[in-house]
């Protein structure tokens, strides 16, 4: 796969600690993954996952963070070993980052002008005003009104989504050749947040960039990315294409996470299933798989809680999951999982060892979860008009999960 | 902007009358007849028919409230009367010491901003490391030092000692006084006045170098864990770009605050280190007034100093809006 | 932060502000236990809190302690310096400066803890009005301290000196009446925080007086700066006695206070600096410790703050 040259970015068994008072925390172990050029590739989890620990490995922006084994190769050279004046070079011209919370990320004692044409003054060696020139054009390129005007404003007299779109035109000045955006619309106000994704896709086509999509959000996910890797507890449980991940989930925790996002087209009658239990502590974690205790699947006593299971291909020629049993999830959808919930739900509280026989492989189509939430994401910047259609409240994904 | 400039002005007014009002009064139940000062010294037998023609002069007769209106009636002209001592113009006295004040002001400035500043910052860049605990435990230790024994030891080692040592000329440093009182462009020390410059500028500075160090650390150690820093380092910034470009300002925030406040301790640590090395300035001339009971000088400096005092304050609140565009002068502001 | 409300930022000069203190009021107290165990892992602290047992046994065992008494004179041993008979030496008219340093750290614990309860009951109610009831209380006691502040603190100090005469009474008595400022304006600052929590609310909608409001419902709760800044101003006003004491308004010979001792060295430097350096080591080391343990307390009171 690293011979493939549309590969840009592929990082290779990436394993690093953070050493706390209260022992070694894990936030990144055994993580393997490539991003290919113009394509959007989504990285999916639960608030610790190690998601944004991931992304911020790349950029070398986690000085407490010690690397132990692993390297992340860019255009083939490692960033780990690279000396750090090369490596800033890489870092805002190559791969640029878009962060979470704008009102933070931004400068407030500079104009947003400066902090977007500091980028091209650093790369570029622009002067001081061909810089300003130019971020005044960014911020136009990403639909902010009267740019030059914006140019010379504070973070703090910007909107949200204006903030945000300041953080995209900053991010986008030097033309990286990928994005990195970690949870880029969380902070953001439901009707903005679809109007900066679609901000977003509009600048890679524009620059020819990949991005790397950060979020614990499925429908943003659903809607932008091309490929996805779902992250639990420092480790890649499943990847493969978005189509895959959302029609043919093959780990439970994945399964789980679509279970629990209510859809639009939901009549009312079907449960939404959480995730029970809470995140695993990342410095004492469960043995064998590291989901055990909180899989409906798990084969307790059995292999799930002493083996821990590889990431290994389970269909196709790239989707893989981590799961000693992802063969047998082949015909479980969210339907039938959440059926078969329902069936149980009195005694589903008391018995969470499910016996994965009693499943039943679903013979309807499966154009459900993925493909609704998909087209209302995509829909949504038109739904602005005061329309009641959100994207689809994927947070509960994550609220399910760390709150049963 | 300006209509906040001037509202805050305006508001020096009542405060500086107050402020004025209380230490004349406090200063007319002194004990000691201001009279025989005048005169030419309490303790000599002087006619009374000489008392009395100066009391009459100088007013001291008159009831207090009369006294109290003609200091004002005359002091709103800026008329601030003579030394009752050596009867030398008040104005004339608060010119030649405000100006030796000022030249030892600049330099402790200067080396508070310099090493306070640089010392915080590589304290809080360096956290934890060996420099980082000795910066922490020598600016306790600074803060705790009187201004006066600080002044005598730093004489005792650079200045005493030299000369007992017999150390070559250079390294001698001169204890007490101002010297040649030879300078360039106002500030600058020429030929032999730096010797003297030197140990007063350094003990003056001492206090506010360490709480500076300590708040610039504090500060700092806050932005350095801001979102925008990792922003910046994220843009492909060198890591001292990220901290002075983008750290420096947001760090100095609560820092300027602090040096506008700090302001009064620093008068009071001026007027220590004057008193100690003899340097003729406004603080050893106040206290060497408090000593005489020579009320109209005494007045007068402290009318300068107050003034002084309100000035800065506001030149540090309208600096505090360069330093951050958040706040907006005169807005949501109710005083 | 609007600007003329600097309180906030003076707090955080000296303590906790209203800023950082906001957080810590909705907890649940640390338990003192828990307070006693950071606090005995700050060494500096530790050190410092071991220096002032020390020095407050001297002070009460002076007599016991201290070889000679403070007027007590060595026939003919004049600025010698330390020997196995005068550990610090003698000074200029041979009294035992040791004996007069043991029996000094009296007179500046005394001026020190006295001094600063005062400031603290003033700066207390003070501010405890300013900032409860607001309005006028609170515009007439802000523009009181804004008066004060303008004055500078030594300037002010020694003329109410001059008029009160140079006994330790009363450095006692300008030290306290003079210090209360910063301490109101803490005060006050955690008062307008506070009285807007909902349990006072709630307090208040039960329809309990105000000042048991005041006493039982914030006070409580806004002590932890006070004594944060207590502590620390224990060891300012300590400078500030050896600051009048050494311009000469301070207590009067033969009271063996420290600032007078630092100030009589003056013009023998030369011959002998020991008459320097014991009495202000002592008022540096007694400070110092205030300091350390101030900011022990600080951090062992809150955490959070570090």
């Amino acid at each position: 796969m690293a011979t493939d040259d549309r590969v840009l970015l592929s990082v290779r068994n990436l394993r690093a600690v953070f050493e706390t008072d209260d022992g070694i925390v894990h936030p990144v172990d055994g993580v393997s993954f490539d991003v290919r050029r113009g394509e959007v590739f989504g990285i999916v989890g639960e608030s610790g996952s190690g998601k944004s620990v991931t992304a911020m490995t790349i950029l070398g922006l986690q000085p407490t963070l010690k690397i132990k084994e692993g390297e992340i190769l860019w255009k083939g050279r490692d960033l780990l070993t690279m000396p750090e004046d090369e490596r800033r070079k890489v870092r805002g011209r190559e791969i640029a980052m878009i962060f979470q919370d704008p009102l933070t990320a931004l400068n407030p004692v500079h104009t947003v002008g400066k902090q977007i044409g500091e980028m091209a003054r650093i790369h570029e060696g622009l002067s001081r005003r061909a810089a300003k020139e130019r971020a005044v054009e960014m911020l136009e390129l990403v639909g902010i009104p009267e740019p030059r005007k914006r140019a010379d404003m504070y973070p703090h007299e910007f909107s949200g989504g204006m903030r945000q779109r300041a953080m995209i035109a900053m991010a986008i000045t030097c033309k990286p050749d990928l994005l990195i955006a970690d949870e880029p619309t969380t902070a953001l106000d439901v009707t903005v947040q679809a109007q900066v994704l679609e901000v977003l896709l509009a600048i890679k086509d524009e620059i020819d960039s990949a991005i790397i999509m950060i979020t614990h959000d499925l429908g943003v996910v659903a809607g932008m990315t091309d490929r996805v890797m779902v992250m639990y507890a420092g480790r890649a449980v499943e990847t493969g294409t978005t189509d895959e991940i959302f029609y043919e989930p093959r780990h439970p925790y994945t399964l789980g996470l679509l279970a629990s996002l209510p859809r639009l087209d939901d009549k009312g009658d079907e449960p939404l299933v959480p995730i029970v239990g809470s995140p695993p502590s990342l410095v004492h974690r469960p043995t064998g798989c590291f989901f055990h205790p909180r899989c409906r699947f798990a084969r307790v006593p059995g292999n799930c809680e002493t083996d821990d299971p590889a990431l290994r291909l389970v269909a196709g020629d790239d989707h893989m999951a981590a799961c000693h049993y992802a063969e047998e999830l082949a015909g479980v959808t969210v339907e039938s999982l959440r059926r078969q919930v329902d069936v149980t739900l009195e005694s589903e509280l008391a018995d969470l060892d499910e016996p994965l026989e009693r499943l039943v492989p679903d013979p309807e189509p499966r154009d459900a979860a993925g493909g609704d939430a998909a087209g209302e994401t995509g829909g949504n910047g038109d739904a602005v008009g005061g329309a009641p259609a959100g994207p689809p409240a994927a947070d509960t994904a994550h609220d399910g999960g760390t709150n049963p | 902007m300006t209509s906040y400039i001037i509202r805050r002005l305006l508001l020096i007014v009542p405060t500086v009358f107050v402020a004025l009002s209380f230490l004349f009064l406090l200063f007319f139940l002194l004990p000691g007849d201001p009279a025989r000062l005048i005169a030419g010294g309490a303790e000599r037998n002087i006619d009374q028919g000489v008392l009395e023609r100066i009391e009459e002069r100088y007013g001291l007769d008159d009831p207090v409230l009369v006294q109290f209106g003609n200091y004002w009636k005359r002091t709103i002209q800026w008329d601030l009367g003579e030394s009752y001592l050596n009867r030398r113009s008040v104005n004339e006295i608060l010119g030649d010491r405000a100006v030796n004040s000022i030249r030892l002001a600049i330099w402790a400035i200067i080396i508070e901003i310099v090493v306070g500043i640089s010392v915080g910052l590589l304290s809080a860049i360096r956290r934890y490391s060996w420099g980082d605990r000795i910066t922490t435990i020598v600016t306790a230790a600074a803060s705790a030092v009187p201004v006066f024994v600080l002044g005598f030891v730093l004489q005792y080692l650079f200045a005493v000692q030299p000369n007992k040592l017999d150390w070559p000329e250079w390294a001698r440093l001169r204890t007490s006084g101002i010297g040649p009182d030879s300078w360039t462009f106002f500030f600058i020390p020429t030929g032999e006045q730096w010797r003297y410059l030197i140990l007063p500028a350094v003990t003056l500075a001492c206090v506010t170098t360490a709480l500076l160090a300590r708040m610039t650390r504090g500060s700092m150690l806050e932005v350095l864990r801001a979102d925008y820093m990792r922003t910046a380092r994220a843009k492909g910034l060198a890591e001292r770009d990220v901290v002075v470009k983008h750290g420096l300002r947001n760090a100095m925030l609560p820092v300027v605050t602090l040096i506008g406040i700090d302001f009064g301790t620093a008068i009071g640590a001026a007027v220590l280190t004057e008193f100690t090395f003899g340097w003729p300035g406004l603080g050893s001339q106040i206290v060497e007034s408090v000593q005489d009971r020579d009320l109209p000088v005494l007045l007068g400096l402290t009318l300068a100093v107050v003034i002084a005092y309100a000035v800065i304050n506001l030149i540090v609140d309208v600096s505090y809006a360069w330093f951050d565009p958040r706040i907006r002068l005169g807005k949501g502001e109710h005083a | 932060m609007t600007l003329t409300d600097q309180t906030v930022a003076e707090a955080g000069v000296e303590g906790p502000s209203e800023a950082t203190a906001g957080p810590i009021l909705g907890e649940a107290r640390p338990l003192r236990v828990d307070v006693w165990r950071r606090f005995r892992r700050n060494k500096l602290a530790m050190v410092g809190l071991g220096f002032l047992v020390l020095l407050t046994l001297l002070a009460i065992f002076a007599p016991l302690v201290a070889p000679y008494g403070i007027t007590e004179r060595s026939s003919g041993a004049f600025r010698q310096g330390p020997s196995a008979d005068h550990w610090f030496g003698t000074d200029g008219i041979g009294r035992d400066v040791f004996s007069r340093v043991i029996f000094g750290a009296r007179v500046s614990l005394r001026i020190g803890i006295l001094a600063t309860l005062i400031s603290l009951s003033i700066g207390l109610v003070l501010g405890a009005i300013a900032g409860f009831f607001g309005g006028i209380a609170d515009t007439l006691i802000m523009r009181l301290t804004d008066v004060f502040l303008a004055i500078p603190y030594i300037v002010l100090a020694v003329a109410i000196a001059t008029v009160f005469g140079r006994s330790e009474n009363a450095v006692i008595l300008i030290l306290g009446l003079t210090g209360w400022l910063s301490i109101a304006r803490i005060v006050r600052a955690s008062f307008l925080s506070l009285r807007r929590m909902e349990y006072v609310e709630a307090a208040r909608a039960l329809g309990f007086s105000k000042l048991r409001i005041m006493a039982r419902h914030i006070l409580p709760n806004a002590l932890q700066p006070i004594i944060i800044y207590g502590t620390i101003a224990v060891g300012s006003v300590i400078l500030s006695e050896a600051a009048l004491s050494f311009v000469g308004v301070g207590p009067q010979e033969p009271t063996p206070a420290w600032g007078l001792m630092v100030s009589q060295a003056k013009g023998s430097l030369t011959s002998a600096p020991h008459l320097l350096f014991f009495p202000g080591g002592a008022i540096f080391l007694t400070v110092l410790s205030f300091v350390f343990v101030g900011d022990g307390l600080r951090d062992a009171l809150d955490p959070k703050l570090k």
